[in-house]
């Protein structure tokens, strides 16, 4: 019998099943994933590498990421370099798997990279931690939220330029019940797997420790990467929240958004707070837009300071659009290693992990801190409130509210 | 009444978007015994052309339906031009050649859909007119989705009339049963593959295009729901279009429903419905032995 001869059509069958499951939810990135490289005599080159899902489900995300880590380099190529060295930038796609992710460890630092930044997937990044020690190398993780990167699997080669799951959603439970304490009825509606439920934890734990009459009307969790929330938003609905939670984003808060509309889901709320949306659901949306407040690491118009207007001229001059949170960290990100690797006059892993440690510097956002202890920048958490309007966009920002991170920083174990 | 009524439009929903989409693949393997690896992304195609046309241009419930069909014209000819410059190459050659092709033919579509409109996701809009719901028994059901049922009877309605009432349908009866007898008898049998396999492509493109205004636009969108086509082509036996039909029912009302009471089963709710029912019967329900 042959393998793949019609006579056995379900094991072909059952291939495809497995190709598609395996294969093409790591789509490939054509261009993408290849090396992108500064123009000169790269001999002497400080290398420093990107690694980031490029392609795939989240995709977007760390295309938006690399535009910040590349316009940084250029600015500082064109202000001297580190050190007085030029800086290279190389970038690999991780597809926002746990396993191309090391891969693309492994062969940045072949090429000599020993300095990373990016990581979108919180399942990436903590697959990292062996082999960055093994290759004796440095990550700043810029997007991924998962406590546990900088918590339970705190590596000494990992550092969290962004914040984290805990900052961003005890913020939310502080803020919110400052500003409606009226609201009790909550419901949950976010993704079923590790960072949907970190999010959910963190805001409801904080919720209950401060609010005597808050209340859970109902939890959902829909699949990550779902194409149908009709189910969920009717359970939802059907429960009577006042207010809803939600830790969907990208793509599945678009798809969730639009499928909730016809329900005249967000005017049946109070309330709708989702904890990630950094431009990319809002402008996708555009007129279809609903009320919400947002959570973001970064906006351009909630800081007025010298770094953050430089960055904002020069992004919307490189890209012909103004900055997201996506595009600020991996920015940022590249600003620290400049100032540490010039501190410490040293481009030693062991030098440059003692320098990060406790490290006070600028940033967009004002002054950041990492946290000598479990390596989470100490930032500001940014909360947009977003209304629906008649511009060409579709919607404003009516409100812009900025909890200090040291404010809502994790306790230490 | 409402959780009753909402999961089971819901799920028919899911069921309409499904068969068509499963109708094509199953018709394709019928004939051609292809096992189309790129079927999704012509679906994923179907929403983008579908936006590309009416977002910013002709923005009315007449657009939109008039651009979803006029994409999935457009996506047809792909179909057509793929099967007669790849696909026709290799029919000879083993199966497994045609899923290196097919999956080929993946990469290219999603990565030009990625260099075009980029890997961030996109949104079409819903016209205002069709983003409400309508009262049903008292229950407010979303209006889109009765139509995008009511869409899915009319093409199983055509489908079931073409094959059974019409000589194209007998002869694309005749082939998938007997090929060689087919052929002996005077029917252009490259012909007639080109033509269901453009069948087959416009169901794909045309669901991509229903599809598009109720999900994020992405250039991978086609792969989940592509599983759970395959899923229902299986599950409806191979090759039939009835078969295709209940499955798509049967698996997208009991998803639904299941998601609804015991939503720790949403998104596995189809591997256990084929496991059941292939361990029942291996060929598939309306398949042959």
């Amino acid at each position: 019998m042959k393998l793949f001869g019609s006579k056995n059509p379900f094991l072909l069958i059952f291939l495809i099943l497995v190709l598609l499951l395996t294969g093409c939810s790591s789509n490939q990135s054509s261009t993408n994933s290849e090396d992108t490289k500064s123009e000169g005599d790269n001999k002497k080159a400080l290398k420093i590498g990107f690694i980031g899902a490029l392609s795939g489900a989240v995709g977007g995300v760390g295309q938006d990421m690399l535009k910040g880590a590349e316009l940084a380099v250029e600015i500082i190529n064109e202000e001297g370099g580190i050190n007085g060295q030029e800086v290279e930038l190389l970038s690999k796609d991780t597809k926002g798997n746990p396993k191309d992710g090391i891969q693309a460890v492994r062969d940045l630092t072949q090429e000599g990279v020993k300095i990373f930044t990016g990581v979108v997937s919180s399942g990436v990044a903590l697959a990292l931690p062996p082999v960055l020690e093994q290759e004796d190398a440095l990550i700043m993780i810029a997007a991924a939220g998962d406590d546990a990167i900088t918590g339970e699997n705190f590596s000494p080669n990992v550092f969290r330029i962004s914040d984290n799951a805990y900052m961003r959603n005890t913020s939310a439970a502080n803020l919110f019940y400052e500003k409606y304490p009226e609201l009790t009825k909550w419901a949950n509606f976010s993704p079923d797997y590790a960072y949907g439920h970190a999010s959910w934890d963190a805001f409801n734990n904080q919720m209950k420790k401060i609010n005597p009459k808050y209340e859970v009307v109902k939890e959902s969790w829909p699949k990550f990467g779902a194409t149908d929330f009709k189910n969920d938003i009717a359970s939802v609905l059907a429960a009577k929240p006042q207010a809803v939670f939600s830790a969907l984003y990208s793509g599945d808060a678009i798809t969730m958004s639009k499928q909730a509309a016809p329900y005249d889901f967000f005017n049946q709320l109070d309330l709708f707070v989702l904890n990630s949306n950094e431009g990319d659901i809002s402008s996708a949306l555009g007129k279809e837009m609903h009320p919400e407040w947002s959570g973001v690491h970064y906006h351009p118009e909630a800081y007025d300071n010298e770094l953050n207007k430089k960055f904002v001229e020069k992004f919307k001059e490189k890209y012909k659009v103004e900055p997201n949170g996506y595009n600020s960290e991996t920015y940022v990100s590249l600003f620290a290693y400049k100032e540490a690797i010039e501190k410490a006059k040293s481009l030693e892993t062991k030098t440059l992990i003692k320098t990060l440690e406790g490290m006070k510097f600028d940033s967009v956002t004002g002054t950041r801190e990492f946290r000598k202890e479990d390596h989470q920048a100490i930032k500001d958490i940014v909360w947009l409130k977003i209304e629906p309007d008649n511009s060409d966009k579709g919607w404003k920002i009516a409100d812009i509210e900025i909890v200090p991170g040291s404010e809502v920083m994790a306790p230490l174990k | 009444m409402d959780v009753v009524l909402l999961p089971l439009v819901n799920g028919l929903t899911q069921a309409a978007v499904l068969f068509m989409i499963a109708a094509g693949l199953t018709l394709i393997y019928g004939v051609l015994h292809v096992i189309n690896f790129a079927h999704g992304s012509f679906v994923m195609l179907g929403s983008y052309l579908t936006m590309f046309f009416f977002v910013g241009k002709f923005e009315t419930v007449t657009g939109l339906f008039l651009f979803i069909f006029v994409s999935s014209i457009i996506i047809a000819l792909i179909g057509w031009a793929m099967e007669v410059f790849v696909l026709r190459k290799m029919y000879k050659a083993d199966e497994f050649y045609m899923v290196l092709a097919t999956y080929a033919i993946l990469l290219m579509i999603e990565g030009g859909v990625e260099k075009y409109w980029g890997s961030s996701p996109l949104s079409l809009p819903l016209p205002a007119s069709l983003n409400t719901t309508i009262s049903i028994l008292g229950i407010s059901v979303p209006l889109f989705s009765i139509l995008i049922c009511v869409i899915g009877l009319a093409v199983m309605f055509l489908l079931w009339y073409m094959m059974n009432h019409t000589n194209l349908g007998k002869i694309i009866r005749a082939a998938a049963a007997d090929q060689t007898m087919t052929n002996s008898l005077g029917v252009n049998v490259p012909a007639l593959f080109t033509v269901v396999f453009i069948i087959g492509i416009f169901l794909a493109a045309f669901a991509g295009g229903l599809l598009a205004p109720t999900v994020a636009l992405l250039p991978n969108m086609g792969v989940n729901i592509v599983i759970q086509a395959f899923v229902v082509v299986v599950v409806g036996g191979l090759g039939n279009i009835n078969g295709a039909l209940i499955a798509a029912v049967l698996i997208g009302v009991l998803d639904s429903f299941l998601g609804f009471y015991v939503p720790v089963l949403t998104g596995i709710t189809f591997y256990i419905v084929m496991a059941i029912i292939l361990m029942i019967r291996p060929q598939g329900l309306l398949g042959k032995a």
